[in-house]
């Protein structure tokens, strides 16, 4: 397979283009941002695009923007705003220092020798699940889990998805370890060719799989998958890991939790990807769902791609969740994204606020009786 | 200081994109863009959005001053009188000349002005000087009359009701308001869903006869009471009187943007161009320019072209998305005509029409509900089949027969 390694910076460009040429000047964009705390224009931000000269403001703002989506929805003109921030993302002065120590391993094949160094400690720390760090062989399934670098997540959701997949009596690979990464944090660090080729590498491992159907717990691989297929016309067909289950959802006896839980709208998979019914239609099995937001659209990122970023921004971002899904009568929180799970868990851990992943949820709520 | 290479009259959209352009090729040539409205580059589509005081004026500015700065962009207050390509020199108002190496006409246009029996004063909404004239006679105001219900005038009533005037009336002279963006059918789903329970008067088939003092008698025989009435009866392109230039109503370009003189571009409202495959020489072949996108795109090729890179128009379907009165849009292809077949959804306050021309996709219309509008941009032309009602449906998978994820794919 043959691929241009800049294609994606390249297609981002053209997203950028269109913008220029279509947008208005409304600004109903930044007046959607949930974290544009600098009261940033969008005439500033084009200034910069076409100008390629940075001014503080427009840095500080393009580091903080969390990708969450609520610029495009707002737009009037059908800009690609969130589009436009990636690519400003990509071309900053310089990578954030936080940024570069998080993606300093991740899919950097040329620290091959510390990647292995990391699988020894990562297997053994999550015991049977370490099985499938970074495989050396891999066998062909009609099942494969795509859990990428999340198969060390602290939300338990690989193992609860593998549990799951053994109640039901499937047959499965596995695709996990920082060697499968789908590219997304080097793209976030303007690493635009070394994402690419992550992005061709995973292709290679899931060809070695043979897959009918691909399920993901994180809305970014997800993404990178749906990017995958439409690149190379597979076969195969993505699916969120609650669309997975909700497939065989009738074969598990469903106990109800004792209290309302409301959902959390991952914004790759609601608002640009557009599925917000799946996970919604999974925590119904399991217990009355509390809505936080007029609509899926309107929910307010977790602030995931502010990682590390600006502290103070995710904490209020945080803090605010909280707020609402009390306000709403929500008794704890399901996410369907172990990287909104990720945000979410110390602030509502601190306050003593469930927080559940979808899959850890589901696998309690199916959990034989004579386990519980 | 060195000669001009690249003078650019005119600091509309087509202006400023043809010098972004020219200096993303050209880091040396002196760029020097002339407009005559005393303003840097602005957002003319966010002019409402200034009246209704959503936006400040710093953020109608297109530009940030550092911007012009950085691409050494020299900006010009004057108006051009006339060019004389063969010495290549524009001949300001001032007496002052300006010589050239490569010359780009991007002087948009007019709004019409129709004289009215009895009217003083006419008010405009083209600039942002006639918004000014607008919004400072809307302090002590409670009935504004447009005339003219096209996208511009139905603009203006969108922001004159979000700024709380009490009464509100257009008057149009066709059948319906909205053309040529909406037919009858989506016109009449505007009236419904947004004129009408807003309260906006509206007259139809009708025109204003005559003024006499603050009254209104339309030719229908109907008055109405104003207190300012603003005239939003289109646009005519201008330019400055250039011998040898070809013209019909706006300068008559190529693909390429040029006119028929050496070295000698244009762009955007004060252009027309050949509708493709007609006759250059039948005045109806050509169509005048007045699409902010189009006007973008125009000011790209010419400025690629004056850089020295050879390029066209590129050939592709139209794509207009902004807010008509108060409801957001896409226009895709060509949604209205009479060959094919077009199927109308609508429930709430969303509206969706696709035209099927030979099974294929010719164009869309979106009003509110304008999920995957970019998916609708890809697939026009492409073969949809005989599925009747169905196109029309938010669900219809139009990423299936494009074959791409539009709805999050990157362009």
């Amino acid at each position: 397979m043959e691929w241009d390694g800049r294609e994606f910076e390249d297609s981002l460009k053209r997203g950028v283009e269109f913008g220029l040429d279509n947008c208005i000047g409304a600004n109903d964009c930044m007046e959607a941002c949930p974290v544009n705390r600098l009261h940033v224009n969008q005439n500033e931000l084009d200034s910069v695009q076409v100008s390629g000269v940075w001014t503080e403001r427009v840095q500080t703002f393009v580091t903080e923007c969390v990708q969450c989506g609520d610029c495009t929805l707002a737009c009037p003109a059908g800009v690609r705003r969130d589009l436009m921030m990636l690519y400003l993302k990509t071309q900053l002065p310089e990578i954030p220092a936080a940024w570069k120590k998080y993606y300093a391993v991740k899919g950097r094949r040329d620290r091959s020798w510390l990647i292995s160094l990391l699988d020894i400690g990562i297997r053994i720390s999550l015991g049977k699940l370490g099985e499938y760090v970074d495989k050396a062989h891999l066998e062909p399934k009609a099942l494969l889990f795509y859990f990428g670098c999340y198969i060390a997540s602290p939300s338990g959701s690989p193992a609860a998805t593998l549990s799951l997949a053994d109640r039901l009596g499937l047959d499965y690979e596995v695709l996990g370890g920082v060697r499968s990464c789908c590219g997304w944090p080097q793209y976030l660090s303007g690493q635009m060719g070394y994402g690419q080729q992550m992005l061709i590498h995973l292709a290679t491992l899931i060809d070695q799989v043979q897959p009918e159907v691909i399920v993901s717990g994180c809305a970014e691989c997800y993404a990178a998958l749906l990017r995958l297929k439409k690149k190379t016309g597979a076969s195969w067909t993505p699916l969120t890991t609650p669309e997975w289950l909700l497939r065989h959802a009738d074969a598990l006896t469903w106990r109800k939790f004792d209290y309302p839980i409301a959902i959390h709208d991952s914004c790759h998979v609601t608002k640009k990807i557009g599925k917000p019914a799946p996970a919604r239609q999974l925590l119904a099995r399991m217990t009355d769902v509390v809505e936080i937001a007029e609509t899926p659209e309107d929910c307010v990122c977790c602030g995931y791609y502010n990682i590390h970023a600006n502290h103070g921004l995710n904490a209020q971002l945080h803090a605010d969740k909280l707020a609402v899904v009390a306000d709403k009568g929500g008794a704890g929180m399901a996410v369907e994204c172990v990287t909104c799970w990720e945000s979410f868990h110390r602030p509502f851990e601190d306050a003593g606020v469930p927080l559940w992943e979808l899959m850890v949820a589901a696998e309690r709520a199916t959990r034989p009786q004579e386990e519980v | 200081m060195a000669e001009i290479t690249y003078l650019i009259v005119g600091n509309g959209m087509a202006g400023l994109s043809a010098a972004q352009t020219i200096r993303e090729r050209d880091r040396a040539g002196r760029i020097v863009l002339i407009g005559d409205e005393g303003e840097p580059y602005y957002y003319r589509a966010s002019l409402s959005d200034w009246i209704s005081d959503d936006l400040t004026s710093a953020m109608v500015l297109g530009r940030t001053p550092a911007f012009y700065d950085a691409l050494r962009i020299e900006q010009m207050t004057a108006h051009v009188a006339r060019i004389k390509s063969a010495a290549r020199r524009v001949h300001l108002d001032d007496g002052r000349t300006l010589s050239y190496d490569k010359l780009l006409i991007a002087t948009g246009a007019r709004a019409n002005v129709y004289p009215v029996a009895g009217l003083d004063e006419i008010l405009v909404f083209r600039t942002w000087a006639d918004a000014r004239d607008i919004k400072e006679r809307l302090g002590c105001c409670e009935r504004v009359l447009i005339v003219g219900g096209g996208i511009l005038g139905l603009e203006l009533a969108g922001a004159l009701h979000k700024v709380g005037i009490q009464r509100v009336a257009i008057v149009q002279r066709s059948g319906f308001v909205g053309g040529p963006l909406l037919d009858a059918d989506a016109a009449a789903w505007l009236m419904a869903h947004t004129l009408q329970p807003d309260g906006v008067d509206v007259f139809v088939n009708d025109t204003v006869a005559r003024v006499a003092a603050q009254t209104a008698y339309l030719k229908s025989g109907q008055t109405w009471d104003f207190d300012v009435l603003v005239q939003a009866v289109g646009i005519t392109p201008v330019f400055p009187e250039t011998p040898g230039l070809t013209v019909g109503r706006g300068i008559r370009i190529d693909a390429s943007c040029r006119t028929n003189l050496p070295d000698v571009y244009a762009a955007g409202d004060c252009t027309e161009t050949l509708v493709p495959g007609s006759d250059s020489a039948e005045d109806h072949a050509w169509q005048t320019t007045r699409i902010w996108l189009d006007c973008a795109k125009q000011g790209k090729v010419a400025g690629r072209n004056m850089a020295g890179e050879p390029c066209v128009l590129p050939a592709q379907p139209f794509y207009n998305a902004s807010v008509i009165y108060t409801a957001r849009y896409s226009y895709i292809g060509e949604p209205h005509g009479a060959e094919g077949e077009s199927y109308v959804w609508q429930q709430g306050n969303g509206y969706r029409k696709m035209r099927v021309v030979e099974g294929k996709l010719a164009g869309a219309l979106l009003l509110n509900a304008r999920h995957g509008d970019m998916a609708l941009f890809k697939a026009i032309g492409q073969l949809v089949g005989d599925l009747g009602d169905a196109v029309a449906q938010p669900d219809f998978p139009w990423n299936d027969v494009t074959g791409r994820d539009w709805d999050y794919e990157f362009f």
